[in-house]
């Protein structure tokens, strides 16, 4: 009797092992009846931020976002699925989703435009958005980047509950690591959002963010870095443009659906039209005002995606077009930073910088960044940046900021700010390093108790 | 959102099941054939024995030797290689004789046996002298590998004295990729390498996933980790060495690439310690350039990249396109 019951348990114990061994088997594609999901998550109002710094990083295993803890200190969170019940327009909903797929098709076979607008195919290949490349990068992005990023760049993949700080979620259109010049506009018009240049994405894709669970990419090779970064922008525009329409919508705000959102004076209006035809090559410069005016009002759902795709793949072709100029350096190259550049910097930091980085980012209080995540000001002295080590990198930090972690550009002051930002980043190179800094700057930053000179005196 | 799709067409996925069919019809054939074991083990003994014996031949053998120290590690390898294939054969020779011998013969009992003192002294005490003779044999190579050998220019405290190593790099594992520092050629060298792991320096050179040496370079390693265990393995060097949390491991190498070798060779560094999900990603390059000068020319063009305070050069489509 005991061996026929050996007998018995055999059968299920190798069945559960061929099964155990075969969960690892799965495709290396996408699925080609897979469609992006909906946004579901809450669009966080960060107008008024919190009046109270976040309590701490959240816990390993629990959301990035602290929805509770945000709603309790009065910042406004749109839900998605309340949407259904905003009486803007009939069936809203369902046509944002088809007018999300008929631009952007599926993960399978993702493209850029919709087959009826050849317009934004025309702009989306001038910027490298082909549909083999995005196909390639498609396959490469469910490979090395869905298990952080999510399938539709929501940046809540399987693991992103245990990193901290949270994945990036992709779909806001916004990015921290960028080298673009700023567009200035009248008042009352919707911003140019500052968008990354092909450089920055690749940079950040090749180095990795040091600091932050995102790795570097580098022995990928640059053909396919750069098919992940159109596939990157494919997402983020996606992304961003179910989160405006949804955000509008949300606010039962008709006016967020008009690229021209105010009646501003006619003068302005000109200088703005102006701007957009310039930098963007949008319309035609001598074109008639009420005209332009008209064709920025959108009256369906419909004809705003198609503006609205239009407008961002052109900032993006301006973006590139118009990098951060980066003065010449004013000191010898090939030389220790001066002393004088290291104090003028430190001089500039003491004035703008520690309030955010309170003992040069040793004690800095955590805030929020737009996306409703916790962030925290950089310890300085560390040496390791996630927008990279080169002093260019550095210089672009200072003269563009970080819009979306509200770090403001630096004021370099008129009378010359070239040397001034130069200033700056000699004092953030030196800074990790107290055998760099002048004596009476190394005493005020690290103190006469806390001086250690490198490794080896 | 990311479920799991099963393939049919994935070769992986017929295997679990044909071992499976493989091992239910070998059970139900034995109760009607008695040398239906005696078969199995002859043909899979044979077909392991042939695979060894031929693997050298075709290809399957052991990656190119790459460090001073790799071909003392061969040796090693292909003494035990030969103790261990030789017991192979002897004991499953055993077994096959006892299969063919002791078979079940329908109708009878099977003969229960005790033991046997002297047998079981045997394969004990010899097994112990050898490995014991292993454990001798091996010393000198372990104790050169841990840097307490003869090589004059590694200080056998890393704390103290320094060593006269041409490059002196860490290499800092995390879940997943490797960061690594190198520190300035030409820069004095320190009284406590060890220190510097944890303390950079100004003109250190960062770079990430890529270790570049060249032959003959009296490599420096300090390894360490930012969060789990992690292992630098490069099969070439015939170099695995853990890295812990909280320590620096010292380790050391010097590449060796056949003479006349004239391109850069690229080496695979994997991790070989299962640290995560994507333990199978933590990959980097040893990359040996074919002699110093071109070592030289990488090290000083990176550094220069490093410190540039120029835009970089455009690339991408839009780039292009104007060129
Ligand atoms: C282990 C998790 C992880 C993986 C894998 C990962 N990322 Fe990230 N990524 C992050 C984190 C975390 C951040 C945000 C860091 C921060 O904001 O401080 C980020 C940020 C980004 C950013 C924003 C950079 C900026 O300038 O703001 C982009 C773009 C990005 N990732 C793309 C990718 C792509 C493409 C892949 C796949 C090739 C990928 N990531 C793989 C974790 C990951
Ligand atoms: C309003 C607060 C604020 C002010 C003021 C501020 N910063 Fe920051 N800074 C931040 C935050 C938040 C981060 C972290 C961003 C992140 O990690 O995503 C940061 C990050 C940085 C970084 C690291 C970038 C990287 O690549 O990791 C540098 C460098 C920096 N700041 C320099 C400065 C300098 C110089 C000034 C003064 C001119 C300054 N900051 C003023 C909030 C501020
Ligand atoms: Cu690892």
């Amino acid at each position: 009797m005991p061996q026929m019951q050996s007998n018995v348990t055999w059968f299920p114990a190798a069945l559960l092992m061929a099964l155990a061994t075969l969960s690892g088997c799965g495709r290396v594609e996408w699925n080609d009846d897979l469609e992006y999901p909906d946004r579901t998550s809450s669009i966080v109002v960060l107008d008024k931020p919190p009046d109270q710094a976040p309590p701490g990083f959240p816990l390993p295993g629990r959301p990035a976002v602290v929805p509770e803890w945000l709603t309790a200190r009065g910042v406004t969170l749109l839900n998605p699925a309340s949407m259904s019940e905003k009486p803007w327009s009939d069936n809203w909903k369902n046509t944002l989703h088809d007018e999300l797929i008929s631009h952007f098709a599926t993960p399978g076979k993702p493209r850029l435009g919709a087959p009826d607008a050849p317009a934004l195919t025309v702009l989306a290949n001038e910027l490298g958005l082909t549909e083999s490349k995005l196909a390639e990068g498609a396959r490469l992005y469910r490979r090395l980047c869905v298990q952080c990023h999510g399938m539709s760049g929501d940046g809540v993949g399987a693991s992103s509950a245990w990193l901290s700080p949270a994945p990036r979620d992709l779909r806001t259109g916004d990015f921290k690591f960028i080298s673009t010049a700023e567009h200035k506009l009248p008042s009352g018009f919707q911003p140019l959002k500052a968008r990354p240049r092909h450089e920055d994405l690749v940079r950040s894709l090749r180095s990795g963010l040091e600091g932050t669970s995102m790795p570097s990419f580098a022995l990928l090779g640059d053909e396919s870095l750069e098919a992940i970064a159109a596939y990157v922008l494919h997402l983020s525009i996606r992304g961003e443009l179910e989160f405006t329409v949804m955000n509008g919508a949300l606010r039962q705000d008709r006016e967020t659906l008009q690229l021209v959102t105010k009646s501003p004076e006619q003068e302005e209006l000109i200088r703005y039209k102006r701007l957009l035809s310039t930098t963007l090559e949008w319309e035609d410069p001598e074109a008639d005002v009420d005209d332009f005016v008209a064709k920025q009002s959108s009256p369906s759902i419909k004809a705003y995606a198609e503006k609205y795709i239009d407008r961002v793949l052109r900032e993006y072709i301006a973006a590139n077009k118009n990098p951060l100029p980066v003065p010449a350096y004013p000191y010898p190259e090939n030389q220790p930073l001066p002393a004088t550049s290291i104090t003028a910097g430190h001089t500039l930091f003491k004035a703008q910088c520690v309030n955010c980085h309170a003992d040069y980012g040793r004690q800095s209080d955590l805030r929020f960044d737009i996306w409703g995540s916790v962030v925290r000001p950089a310890n300085l002295t560390q040496s390791q940046y996630k927008g990279g080590r080169r002093p260019v990198d550095l210089y672009y930090r200072i003269a563009r900021g970080i819009p979306p972690c509200a770090m403001p550009k630096a004021n370099l002051g008129d009378t010359d700010p070239g040397r001034a930002g130069w200033d700056l980043v000699n004092f953030l190179q030196a800074l990790p390093h107290p055998d760099q800094l002048p004596s009476d700057v190394r005493e005020q930053v690290y103190g006469p108790s806390r001086i250690k000179l490198g490794a080896n005196p | 959102m990311t479920t799991q799709q099963i393939d049919l067409s994935e070769w992986t996925f017929w295997l679990p099941i044909a071992f499976t069919i493989f091992g239910i019809g070998l059970f139900i054939l034995s109760r009607f054939w008695t040398r239906a074991w005696f078969a199995t083990f002859t043909l899979t003994i044979a077909g392991v024995t042939a695979l060894t014996v031929a693997s050298p031949f075709v290809g399957w053998w052991l990656p190119a030797q790459g460090s001073s120290f790799s071909g003392e590690v061969d040796n090693l390898f292909l003494l035990i290689m030969f103790l261990t294939g030789l017991f192979f054969l002897l004991t499953e020779g055993l077994i096959l004789f006892v299969l063919w011998n002791h078979a079940p013969k329908p109708g009878t009992a099977p003969l229960p046996i005790h033991g046997d003192h002297r047998l079981e002294l045997i394969w004990t005490v010899v097994p112990g002298i050898l490995l014991a003779l292993i454990a001798v044999i091996q010393m000198p190579t372990w104790a050169r590998m841990k840097g307490q050998g003869n090589e004059s220019w590694l200080s056998a405290r890393y704390e103290s004295g320094g060593d006269k190593a041409d490059l002196l790099l860490t290499v800092q594992g995390r879940q997943w990729e490797w960061r690594v520092r190198y520190r300035d050629p030409s820069a004095p060298p320190l009284a406590r390498p060890l220190e510097w792991a944890t303390h950079p320096e100004a003109s250190d050179l960062h770079a990430v996933n890529e270790v570049h040496a060249y032959p003959g370079a009296k490599v420096r390693l300090l390894l360490r980790t930012q969060d789990v265990i992690h292992s630098f393995f490069v099969p070439e060097l015939r170099l695995k060495q853990d890295m812990l949390p909280g320590r620096t491991v010292p380790t050391w190498f010097i590449p060796t690439v056949p003479a006349g070798t004239s391109n850069e060779t690229r080496w695979e560094i994997a991790c070989a310690e299962l640290c995560g999900g994507n333990h199978y990603r933590m990959r980097g390059h040893l990359v040996i350039h074919p002699d110093k000068a071109s070592f030289e020319t990488w090290y000083s063009t990176a550094a220069r990249e490093q410190s540039r305070r120029s835009r970089p050069p455009e690339t991408g489509p839009l780039a292009r396109k104007t060129n």
